[in-house]
Formats: structure tokens, C-alpha cells, sequence
């Protein structure tokens, strides 16, 4: 294939390049690789009948996982809950605990901001460098913890991180007290709400602010919203009943 | 265009190049609320019972594999119990079709699935099988039914298959699991700032959206500095955000009068993208929803951006002199696969008209199947997977009592739960995925309250461990083959438990959705024989110290209406009961009409049997 002939290492690896190129990296020797890797049931009939084929992300996760456990004995994490920032981590539900494995070992990055790129090709640079990485866990990347943090903020920052697109504003306070007036774009969920439902939406990436009178049940919203995994969490000065917007 | 109420046309097979025409109004979105099934549904039996690949072994289930399975379903006597359903999840496809044919997977099914079948007939089990709506299953084989319905629905006949969980991932008209994100085109209207009518003596008057349009039910709304009506479509179910109950779309409607009745234009001010919220499909109907006669469904040209308006084509629409409701809409997001699944059963039935398959949604609450999913199957799954964690041969794989995700067993109990209105003999049933009991990560105590979570709710009950590694007696089967818990999913009465109280309100503790697992919930079940089933849990991961309490009176309030006519449980006056713990099976009695429970261990439940004693 016309593929093959180009080394530019931009270009995709093939199903059979990458697994040469990460069992190499542990030494098997190159003329058994591939009978090595089907006696550690380490392939899938798919990946056999298209080795010639450029390989997916989410197949060298497979791939890559399956190397971990079948050939290195290594564990899996048990808290991967790194790789839930990775947006498209649930739309690849059979192998969602392959990329959380090998994304939360620091393996195998994500493909696009906040995107593992699950069906995008990896490239031969790539595949060079994850096998590095499966073969030496010095060279592994560090990989960001996945429970997130509050800080207050003042009106300026709050100001700042709205208009910068993505945040959301929420005032914690009773339906009442914001039907009495309240900041610019914020959107109501009284904190009894919050108590019983604080998933309130599936995009945990996006910076949420909270704000209340005081700042007592903004802070106790802040800690739910921890809990259910949200990472940027923001507490901004209150609003007394009646009182209004200052910015 | 007169109004249909009969529906002739039922395709056996789906397109891969667009998204087709519905093909009646049996297809469109008002059916969904109506009381007609699709023709040949099966009857809605109780929920099906057996043992379901995909916890167990992932993608790496075997024939061999499957057999084990099958022959220690037998040997532990969990057919006896009711477990007979054994079914192949993904992975056991050949990757790409054979002469346009579904063909097993070589290395893992050499003997073929008609043979395999064959085997799990004669221990006297029921044989399941799997596949996609799209073009490919999830595990990435080339081999979703879309487009070839009438080919595969040959295929399963022939090889005796009685139970079909369908998937929905690479499903060409969605923005998910793998498909294209700019999908979001067929799922959502364009954003909608005005519409010119136009008709008899010159009438012309445009309608300003913002201005002048109702938004109806939930998602639409007006953007800010608010000159146009965005976000018209249904909203994703698939994580644990969405409140399963209500309204799942918007709509934006215009109330109208017009002087004369007749032909009129319409041109639609719109801009388009192809990202959630603002898509380029539009559909355009007048009248109520229940006798709505729509005068367009389809793509409009796209525009630079989803700033950029410009004026449609013009819409052909017919009024009556007088007051008129016209409704912008797009319900596609449901109408698509709704017409997928229904597909795939009218060829099940034009391939055998006596067949008894029963169909296992999994369409993972995407586009609210509880809304739709009744017309043509026996369940519906309510969220994406309870684990994705899932195991291999000698590997029990990793599940979780909660999470921030739907990969738990209270992530999915806690939208299950408030969807009881939605199952029933009548419809189907919620399926909040199959069970995770024997994985790492699930003790005792929270594989017993998962039983008795699925038991009281319903929810089919697919086994999803690997069998060789329970045997007779030890705790594991103790769980799985409670008779007296089972007894409560298969009851013949058929009705789901509601919840009747819940520590974190007081106000709707049936409908109101839930995620924060620091609470006790108490749900109730009436039972054929008069009984009424109660369970308490406790879902957080500390003791909850009550007591926790529920009367015969709040039990009558919420119930009360389904329990079977003589109504004896309400003829012991509130007062005197005989109670059995069905997991410790102790008894006693209660002589003031409250049952109650004083402290519950982390994770744990109490469930119990009340028979009124009349005298």
C-alpha cells in the first residue's frame, strides 16, 4: 500500500506497525511479534483482518491496555477518574476502560483539547512514543488529578471568566429572592435543588460560579458540586434580598 | 392533507443515505403518546431473565465461553428460578459482512450461531443475540443492521434466536458515540427569528419569534440579547443530568388568526449549524399535537452561520379562517430511531410472522425511549452502561456503588426509579442495565440491594458475571436465586415499585429526580395476591440512623389505585399486617398500620413482604 512507502512521521501507523513498534519496545523479537501478540490474545479478529489499515486511537488503547495486562502484568488504576475530562470518554463505551486506563497512566494523551479523539488515526511519531512510554513508566506523562477545586473569586474575576465564554453563573439562593433581582446572566438552582440533584448537567469541565446572600449555602453548593465531580468550582461575593447587581 | 388514523405503510428496511420520509403518522412524534403499538409487538411478558455476555467478558465472550455459561445455568438450577434468556453481546460477529450477510466470528464462534443456538435449546434455555441500528456495532464490527433490517431479521430466524438487544451507536442521524458531531444538523431546528405568512387578499404578516412565539415544553430557548429561538429538539438522556420525567422538547408555537381559511405561504426566517442546540432539520405542523397535519420535515440549505439568517423556501401551509396553532418543531431525534427500531421489528415479522423474539432496546435513554420504546419492545435502556469496566476470561472485571457518571449501580437505580409510570404489562419495562453482581468493587451487602433494587423495580434481570465462579450455596448464588425476591420482579400483577418516601424531599418523592446518594428511600409494590412489597435502603455510604417510617395510609395514597380490585391489603383498616423479611426471613406483625425500620447499614436495604390480615 502507497501508505507504507511514506515515512513522514506524521503520517498514521497500520494496525501492524503499531503493535511491531510497542512489542519491540519491550524486546520481543521481531520475527515472532506477531505470534507473540496473538498468543497473549492481545489482537482481535479485526485487527488481523485489517492490519494494513491505519489504526484508530480507540483500537491502540485496546491494543495498548490489553499489552499492560497480558504481557507487563501491570494493574489497572482503580481511580482513573483522570480521563473523565476527556469529553468523548462515555461515547466509547466498549472501550471507555481502555482509554481511561491508558489515558490515566499517562500513556496515550488526549488527541484534541479535552477530546481523546477516539476515532482519529495515530500517528508513527505517536506509536514511537507511547511505546516508550509503555516500556519505561519514567517517561509516562503526568497526568492532571481528577477532583477538582473551589476558590472564591471576586466580582472582577467573576466578570473576567464570564465573559471569556463557557461559565456558568448560578445563584443559590430561593426562587424568591432571585425573582427580587440578581446578576446579570445568572441562572437560579436554590441550593435545596442542588442537595437533590447536583449532576444538573453532564459538562463537569465547564467553570461554575456560585453565589448566594452570604456566602454560607454558595460554599455548601460548592462542596456538592465537588462531590458530583465538577473541577471548577467558583464562589463569588453575595447578594442581600432586594439588593442589586452590582456589576 | 387529511388526517390518518389507520397505518398501512411499514418499512422492513432503513436508509443509509438520509434520513427518510416518515412513512405514516403511526411514525411520528404525537403516536408516541397515543395507545397503539406497532402491529406484531409482542405481548409484554414479565421481564426477561438470564445471563448477558458483556459484564462478564467484554468483547471476548466465546462459544466455548457461552457454553460453560449455559451448562452452569443449569447445573446451579438457575433456570429453575427463571434465568433463560443466554445472550451473545457485541464482539461475536465476523467484522464485515459475508455476501451481505451477518456471519459469527471466526476465531471466537468457529461452529456458527445456528449451532450454538441449537446447543442452548436442548439444556431447554432461550437463546439471545445482539446488534446495532447503525452501521456498526459499538465494539467498531461493520455489521449495524441500518439499511439491511430485512437481510439480518432472515438471518436470526434462521438461527432460532429469541431475544435481540439492539444498540445504537454509529447511528447515522445523531451526534454520539461515534458518529459525526456535526449530526447535530438532523437532531436539532435551526435557530428561528421569524415567519411571513402569506395567503388570500393579500394578507402578509410576519411573526417575530422572540416576540410572538409560545416555547413549549423543555430545552428551547430564547438566546440573549434575545432575538431569535434557539435549542428546538429533545434533549440527550444518555447521562445522569437529565430529568427522565416531563418534557424532553421544545417547540415553538404561534397562535394565529387569519381572516380566511385557505392556502397559505410561509418563509422562515432561520440560520443554521450542526452542533447541540442548532441543527438545519425543521418540521412544521399546524394544529394540536394529537391531530397536527405537517406541511414540511426536512433539511433546510445551510447558512454561513448560526448568526446568518435568511428566508427559507416557501412552506405551503393550509389555515383555517379563524384561530390556528403553527408549530415549528423537530422531533427527528426521536422519530429517526423510533422508525430504526420499528424497522427492524416489521421485518422480524415479514421474515416470520409466528416469530416470539422479544426485543431489548439499548438505546441507552438517548432520545427518552420511555417515551417511545413501548410501541415495538419489551424494554428500554434508561442511561449508558452501569460499568464500563467490564471483564475477561479470568478477569471478574470492576463495577461501582455510585459514581459521577452513569457507571453505578445508584446512577442507575436513581433515574430508574422515578420512571415506574412508565413500565408496566401494558408497555415494557425501564431497563437500567444489566446486573454487576460478582464484579470487584460490589460487596455483599450491595449486590443484595442491587437484587432487591431490580426485583421491586421490575428491571429485566441479565446476569453479567461469570458463572463458573458461583456455586451452590455460597453468597453470591444466595443472592442471585432469592426465590422470594425474584418472586417480586415476576409477580403476575406486573407493576413496577414507586417511591413512596425519600429522605432529601417531601414533596413528589415518586417523580422528583435524584442524585445525591446521601439518603434512605422507602418503594412500594403491589403484588397479585394482595401483598404489598417494601423496601428500604439506605444509598449513602454511612449508617443512616431513622426511624424510617411508611403507614398503610401513605401506602394506599400512592398505590393504593394498582393494587389488585378486592383491595384487601386497604380492608385491614390500616391496621394489622404480618410481615416477612425476605432476606432474613423473619416475621412478625404489625398492628397500628406503620412499618418501620430504625437504622440501615451503609448500602444496605431491607426488604420486606406485607399481607394484610382481615378478620
Amino acid at each position: 500500500m502507497g501508505i507504507r512507502r511514506n515515512n513522514t512521521p506524521g503520517r498514521p501507523a497500520s494496525t501492524e506497525e503499531f503493535i511491531e513498534i510497542v512489542l519491540r519496545g519491550l524486546d520481543i523479537p521481531e520475527e515472532h511479534i506477531m505470534a507473540f501478540a496473538a498468543e497473549r490474545d492481545i489482537l482481535e479478529t479485526r485487527d488481523r483482518m485489517q492490519a494494513e489499515l491505519p489504526i484508530r486511537r480507540r483500537d491502540a488503547a485496546r491494543i495498548l491496555h490489553a499489552v499492560l495486562r497480558q504481557v507487563l502484568g501491570e494493574e489497572d488504576e482503580i481511580d482513573w477518574s483522570a480521563a473523565e475530562r476527556l469529553r468523548d470518554l462515555y461515547a466509547c463505551r466498549s472501550c471507555v476502560q481502555h482509554i481511561a486506563q491508558i489515558y490515566a497512566k499517562g500513556i496515550l494523551p488526549e488527541g484534541k483539547p479535552y477530546l481523546f479523539d477516539t476515532e482519529a488515526f495515530l500517528t508513527l511519531e505517536e506509536a514511537n512514543q507511547v511505546a516508550e512510554r509503555v516500556a519505561d513508566r519514567e517517561k509516562r506523562l503526568p497526568v492532571a488529578p481528577g477532583r477538582g477545586t473551589r476558590r472564591d473569586i471576586t466580582l472582577e474575576e467573576a466578570s473576567a471568566l464570564l465573559e471569556k465564554g463557557g461559565a456558568r453563573l448560578i445563584d443559590v439562593r430561593s426562587q424568591m429572592d432571585y425573582a427580587k433581582g440578581h446578576r446579570p446572566g445568572a441562572e437560579n438552582i436554590p441550593l435545596e435543588m442542588l442537595m437533590r440533584h447536583p449532576h444538573f448537567t453532564a459538562d463537569r469541565e465547564a467553570p461554575v460560579i456560585l453565589y448566594c446572600s452570604r456566602g454560607f449555602r454558595s460554599k455548601l453548593a460548592a462542596d456538592l458540586l465537588l462531590e458530583a465531580g465538577f473541577r471548577q468550582v467558583y464562589t463569588m461575593p453575595g447578594l442581600q434580598p432586594g439588593e442589586q447587581h452590582s456589576t | 392533507m387529511e388526517e390518518q388514523k389507520t397505518c398501512s405503510n411499514h418499512p422492513v428496511r432503513t436508509s443509509r443515505e438520509a434520513p427518510m420520509a416518515l412513512p405514516d403518522r403511526c411514525y411520528t412524534h404525537p403516536s408516541f403518546f397515543e395507545k397503539t403499538p406497532l402491529p406484531g409487538k409482542r405481548p409484554v411478558q414479565l421481564p426477561a431473565m438470564g445471563w448477558n455476555s458483556w459484564n462478564a467478558f467484554g468483547s471476548g465472550n466465546t462459544e466455548a465461553l457461552t457454553k460453560a455459561m449455559a451448562d452452569k445455568i443449569v447445573s446451579l438450577g438457575l433456570d429453575t428460578l427463571g434465568y433463560r434468556y443466554v445472550v451473545l453481546d457485541d464482539g461475536c460477529y465476523c467484522p464485515t459482512r459475508v455476501n451481505g450477510r451477518l456471519a459469527s466470528n471466526p476465531d471466537k464462534f468457529p461452529g456458527g450461531f445456528q449451532a450454538l443456538g441449537e446447543y442452548i435449546h436442548a439444556k431447554g434455555l432461550l437463546f439471545g443475540m445482539y446488534n446495532d441500528i447503525g452501521t456498526a456495532t459499538c465494539a467498531g464490527d461493520q455489521v449495524g443492521i441500518c439499511g439491511s433490517e430485512d437481510l439480518d431479521a432472515q438471518s436470526y430466524i434462521q438461527w432460532g434466536v429469541d431475544f435481540l438487544k439492539v444498540d445504537n451507536c454509529y447511528y447515522p442521524w445523531d451526534n454520539a458515540s461515534f458518529s459525526q458531531a456535526s449530526n447535530a444538523q438532523y437532531s436539532f431546528a435551526p435557530n428561528i427569528r421569524a415567519i411571513t405568512l402569506k395567503g388570500p387578499n393579500g394578507y402578509r404578516e410576519t411573526f417575530n419569534s422572540a416576540m410572538e412565539g409560545t416555547l413549549t415544553g423543555r430545552g428551547g430557548f430564547r438566546n440573549i440579547p434575545g432575538d431569535y429561538i434557539t435549542s428546538i429538539g429533545t434533549i440527550d438522556g444518555t447521562n445522569i443530568d437529565a430529568d427522565p420525567n416531563g418534557s424532553h422538547a421544545s417547540e415553538l408555537v404561534f397562535h394565529i388568526t387569519v381572516p380566511e381559511g385557505g392556502d397559505y405561504t410561509m418563509v422562515v426566517s432561520y440560520a443554521t449549524g450542526e452542533e447541540v442546540g442548532v441543527g438545519r432539520w425543521l418540521q412544521v405542523a399546524v394544529g394540536e399535537a394529537g391531530v397536527e397535519t405537517r406541511f414540511f420535515d426536512g433539511l433546510l440549505p445551510a447558512t454561513p452561520g448560526s448568526r446568518d439568517f435568511v428566508d427559507s423556501q416557501e412552506i405551503h401551509v393550509t389555515l383555517v379562517k379563524g384561530f390556528n396553532l403553527v408549530r415549528l418543531l423537530n422531533h427527528r431525534r426521536q422519530e429517526n430511531v423510533h422508525m430504526s427500531y420499528g424497522a427492524f421489528l416489521n421485518a422480524l415479522n415479514q421474515a416470520d410472522p409466528e416469530n416470539h423474539i422479544l426485543l431489548s432496546l439499548c438505546e441507552w435513554g438517548k432520545t427518552q425511549p420511555q417515551q417511545w420504546g413501548w410501541k415495538m419492545a419489551a424494554s428500554w435502556r434508561i442511561l449508558n452502561d452501569i460499568t464500563f469496566m467490564v471483564g475477561a476470561d479470568g478477569n471478574p472485571g470492576r463495577a461501582d456503588w455510585a459514581s459521577n457518571n452513569t457507571a453505578s449501580i445508584t446512577s442507575q437505580y436513581n433515574k430508574a426509579v422515578v420512571m415506574d409510570e412508565y413500565a408496566g404489562l401494558h408497555r415494557g419495562w425501564n431497563d437500567p442495565d444489566m446486573m454487576v453482581i460478582g464484579m470487584d468493587g460490589i460487596n455483599e451487602t450491595m449486590a443484595k440491594t442491587h437484587m432487591s433494587l431490580w426485583c421491586m423495580m421490575n428491571a429485566p434481570l441479565m446476569l453479567g458475571m461469570d458463572l463458573r465462579r458461583v456455586e451452590k450455596g455460597d453468597a453470591i448464588y444466595k443472592v442471585i436465586a432469592n426465590q422470594d425476591v425474584i418472586a417480586l420482579n415476576q409477580d403476575p400483577l406486573g407493576v413496577a415499585a414507586k417511591r413512596i418516601w425519600c429522605s432529601l424531599t417531601v414533596f413528589a418523592p415518586d417523580t422528583s429526580y435524584i442524585t445525591n446518594n446521601r439518603r434512605v428511600d422507602i418503594l412500594a409494590k403491589p403484588l397479585a395476591d394482595g401483598d404489598v412489597a417494601l423496601c428500604f435502603v439506605n444509598l449513602d455510604d454511612k449508617p443512616a440512623n431513622g426511624p424510617f417510617a411508611v403507614s398503610a395510609g401513605l401506602i394506599e395514597t400512592y398505590i393504593g389505585a394498582k393494587m389488585p380490585p378486592d383491595k384487601s391489603f386497604l380492608r385491614a383498616n390500616h391496621s394489622h399486617y404480618a410481615v416477612q423479611d425476605l432476606w432474613t426471613k423473619k416475621t412478625w406483625q404489625v398492628f397500628d398500620g406503620v412499618f418501620t425500620l430504625d437504622e440501615i447499614d451503609p448500602w444496605d436495604s431491607v426488604t420486606l413482604r406485607v399481607r394484610p390480615i382481615l378478620t
